[in-house]
C-alpha cells in the first residue's frame, strides 16, 4: 500500500496540471509550426478551433481578427481548421474571405482536435500561457474571452 | 519508507507550484493531463412498447504525458450495462494508445494514430463523436520534410474500435476481421502555388475465422493543389485506382476501381463561386471518407459508384448577411437514376440586433424518390449576454417510388434560451405525422447545458424521432430515442 501512496504522491510531483498538449503541424501555406517555438516569444497564444461551415466559429476569427491587431496584440493566435474532406474545398475560399491572416492549421482528421477536445464541439478555443500552461478553455462563442484578450492587449501596450 | 512518503507528498505541492512559475517554453519538463467523457443513459426502444429500460454508464478518457518532443497518449474506457448487451459491459478496455517524437520538419509515431491519404477517397482513418467511430492505424507512421519535398510512410492493423460515449453507435467495419496496410506518399511543391502528390496504399484482409488472407487491396493515387492563383483561385484534383484480388481459396475476379474528385472554387470580396466534380467507380473499401459533394440533410450510402459534380454561388451582402444557391447533377449507378439536388439560402440581420436565417432545397432521384426540406432559424437577443433562439426544420420524402411508396413527413421545432455563458436550456418539439399507427408521432425534449472552466455538462430528457443526423458532413439514418441522459467532458 505504501508503495501506491509513494507512486500517487511522485505522479503529483511531476505535475498533474492543465499543460498544453504538443502541437507540431504545418499551416496552410505550408510551414511549419511548433507550439512550443511561439511560446518562446513569452506572449500567451490563442489556439482556436474552427471550420467554415460554423457561423460562430466565423463570427469569433472576424472578432480576432479587428480586437487582436498584429502591432498591439498582446495574444498570439493559431487558428485550426477541423473540416473534413466532405469541406475541405471551402476552406482557403473562406480565409480569403474572412481576411484571415493567422496561422491556420488543417486537421483533417482530428489528430489535434482529438487531443483538446472530447466531444469536439465547435467553436473551441484554448488561451495558453507562455509556460505552456492551459489558463482557459471556451466552448461556444464567448464574450468572457474576448474581454479577457482585450486586457492582455492593454497589458501589452501599457494601457 | 514512511518518511520517503511523507517527504514526496511535501514536495508535490512545492514542485506544482515551481511547475506553476517555470519560464521556459512547454515541453520543457515532464507534465500530464487528461481529458473525459462520460456518459450516463437511460433509454427505452421507442418503438417497442414491452422493450425494458436499458441502463448504461459509459465513460473514455485519454490520459496524455509529454517530455521535451516525446508524447505518450492512453486512450481508456469503462462501461457498465448493468440490464442491457453484456458484450459492452466492461470495467476497463484500453482503445487507442499512441507514443510519438516530433522534431522540427517530421514525427515519428508509434501505435495509433489517425491517417488519411489525399481527400479520404483512398484512405480515411478518423475518429466521429456522434456516430462512435473511432478508427486508426495501429503500428508506425513517419512524417519527414525536405526543403521542397515530404515524405511519409505508414504500417500497420487498422485498430476500429465502437467509441463507447456515443448516442448513435454504427456498425463496427472491422467485426470478425483483420484489415493490415502499408502506405507511402511524397508530396512535391513544384512551384509557390502547385503541390503534386502521388500515394499508394497496399491493404490486406483476413477473416478472423480463417488463417489466411482472402483478398488483398491496391491502390494508387496522384493529387494536385493550387492555392492562391491570381489570389482569388483554389484548385484541386485528386484521382485514385483500385486494384482488388483475392486471395487464398477466394479467386474471385473483382472490377478495377476509380475514384476522382476535382474542385476549382474562385473567392474575391463578397462572392464566392465554387465547382466540384466526384467520379467513383466501384471503390470497394471500407476505411474511406471521400467528398460526397452532398447536403447535410442527406444520408449518402453510395460513395462508391457515383458521378455528380455541383457548382454553388455565395455572395455575401454586409455584415453576417448573405445569399447563396446550389446546384447537383449526377448519375447514381448503385440506384440506378439520375439525381438532381437545387438548395438555395441565405442570411440576414434583422430589427433588434436580431439574426434570421432561410433554406430550401428539393433533391430528386428520377422514378425513385424525392425530397423537399427547409428550415428557418431566427436567434434575438434578450437581456445583457441573453438571447433567446428559435428553430423549425420540415421534410418530406417520397420513398420507392417505383414499387411501394413511403411518404415521411418528419417536422422538428427547437426552443433555446441562453442565460449566459455558462448555462442555457432548450425543449424541442418533433411532429412525424406519417409514422405507423402503433408508433407515436409526437416526440417532446427538455434538455439544458451548464459550462463551467474545463467542465461541459450537458441533461437532455424526453424522445426524439431519430431520422438523418449529420456530422462533419456525413449524414446516417438513426433510430428514435426516448429516456435520459447525463454528458459530461473535462480536461485538466
Amino acid at each position: 500500500m505504501p508503495k501506491i501512496f509513494l507512486l500517487l504522491s511522485l505522479f503529483c510531483a511531476v505535475g498533474f496540471s492543465s499543460q498544453v498538449p504538443l502541437v507540431q503541424a504545418e499551416t496552410s501555406e505550408g510551414k511549419p509550426f511548433s507550439l512550443k517555438e511561439k511560446l518562446k516569444d513569452g506572449r500567451p497564444v490563442l489556439i482556436s478551433f474552427w471550420a467554415t461551415w460554423c457561423q460562430p466559429c466565423l463570427d469569433e476569427l472576424n472578432q480576432l481578427k479587428t480586437k487582436l491587431k498584429k502591432e498591439t496584440a498582446g495574444v498570439d493566435i493559431v487558428a485550426i481548421n477541423v473540416d473534413t474532406s466532405e469541406t475541405a474545398s471551402d476552406v482557403r475560399p473562406t480565409m480569403r474571405l474572412h481576411k484571415i491572416d493567422f496561422p491556420v492549421i488543417l486537421d483533417p482528421t482530428h489528430q489535434l482536435f482529438s487531443k483538446f477536445n472530447a466531444t469536439k464541439a465547435v467553436p473551441f478555443s484554448v488561451l495558453v500561457s507562455p509556460q505552456g500552461e492551459i489558463l482557459e478553455t471556451y466552448s461556444g462563442y464567448s464574450e468572457e474571452m474576448m474581454k479577457r484578450l482585450e486586457s492582455y492587449n492593454k497589458k501589452a501596450t501599457g494601457g | 519508507m514512511k518518511s520517503l512518503l511523507l517527504a514526496s507528498l511535501a514536495l508535490a505541492p512545492v514542485a506544482y507550484a515551481e511547475n506553476a512559475s517555470v519560464t521556459e517554453a512547454a515541453g520543457s519538463s515532464f507534465h500530464i493531463s487528461t481529458q473525459g467523457h462520460a456518459m450516463f443513459l437511460n433509454s427505452k426502444d421507442a418503438e417497442d412498447a414491452a422493450a425494458k429500460t436499458a441502463y448504461n454508464l459509459i465513460h473514455e478518457n485519454k490520459i496524455s504525458a509529454d517530455f521535451k518532443d516525446v508524447q505518450g497518449d492512453l486512450t481508456f474506457s469503462n462501461r457498465w450495462n448493468p440490464n442491457g448487451n453484456k458484450e459492452s459491459n466492461s470495467a476497463f478496455v484500453v482503445e487507442k494508445k499512441t507514443l510519438s517524437h516530433a522534431w522540427t520538419d517530421g514525427k515519428l509515431t508509434l501505435g495509433d494514430s489517425y491517417q488519411e491519404l489525399g481527400r479520404g477517397i483512398a484512405l480515411s482513418l478518423y475518429r466521429d463523436t456522434a456516430f462512435g467511430v473511432d478508427n486508426t492505424l495501429e503500428g508506425v507512421a513517419i512524417k519527414q520534410s525536405l526543403s521542397q519535398v515530404t515524405l511519409s510512410g505508414m504500417a500497420g492493423r487498422i485498430n476500429s474500435v465502437t467509441n463507447p460515449v456515443a448516442l448513435n453507435p454504427v456498425t463496427n467495419p472491422l467485426l470478425n476481421r483483420n484489415v493490415w496496410i502499408a502506405s507511402t506518399q511524397a508530396n512535391v511543391k513544384i512551384s509557390q502555388p502547385v503541390t503534386v502528390g502521388g500515394h499508394y496504399l497496399f491493404s490486406a484482409n483476413k477473416p478472423n475465422d480463417v488463417s489466411v488472407i482472402d483478398k488483398k487491396w491496391h491502390t494508387a493515387g496522384i493529387t494536385v493543389a493550387a492555392n492562391g492563383l491570381a489570389d482569388s483561385i483554389d484548385l484541386y484534383g485528386e484521382t485514385n485506382v483500385l486494384l482488388t484480388e483475392g486471395a487464398g481459396a477466394n479467386q474471385l475476379n473483382y472490377p478495377t476501381g476509380n475514384g476522382t474528385f476535382v474542385s476549382a472554387a474562385w473567392s474575391e470580396e463578397n462572392w464566392r463561386v465554387k465547382a466540384e466534380v466526384k467520379d467513383y467507380r466501384n471503390f470497394y473499401y471500407d476505411f474511406r471518407r471521400p467528398p460526397t459533394l452532398e447536403d447535410d440533410v442527406v444520408v449518402t450510402l453510395n460513395t462508391q459508384d457515383v458521378t455528380a459534380a455541383r457548382f454553388g454561388v455565395e455572395r455575401g451582402l454586409g455584415l453576417k448577411t448573405n445569399v447563396y444557391a446550389s446546384i447537383l447533377a449526377g448519375h447514381d449507378r448503385v440506384e440506378n437514376g439520375d439525381l438532381r439536388h437545387a438548395i438555395a439560402g441565405g442570411k440576414w440581420l434583422g430589427p433588434w440586433r436580431s439574426a434570421f436565417e432561410a433554406k430550401l432545397g428539393y433533391r430528386w432521384v428520377n422514378a425513385k424518390n424525392n425530397l423537399t426540406h427547409g428550415g428557418l432559424k431566427f436567434k434575438l437577443p434578450t437581456f445583457k449576454g441573453q438571447s433567446v433562439e428559435l428553430e423549425y426544420r420540415k421534410q418530406i420524402a417520397n420513398k420507392n417510388l417505383d414499387s411501394y411508396r413511403i411518404i415521411e413527413d418528419r417536422n422538428q421545432t427547437t426552443l433555446g434560451y441562453n442565460f449566459n455563458e455558462q448555462w442555457n436550456v432548450g425543449m424541442g418539439y418533433e411532429f412525424v405525422p406519417t409514422n405507423p399507427i402503433d408508433t407515436q408521432a409526437h416526440f417532446v425534449n427538455v434538455n439544458g447545458t451548464y459550462k463551467a472552466g474545463p467542465f461541459i455538462t450537458k441533461a437532455f430528457v424526453g424522445q426524439t424521432s431519430g431520422g438523418t443526423l449529420c456530422s462533419g458532413g456525413v449524414c446516417r439514418q438513426v433510430p428514435p430515442f426516448s429516456g435520459a441522459y447525463l454528458e459530461g467532458t473535462y480536461s485538466f
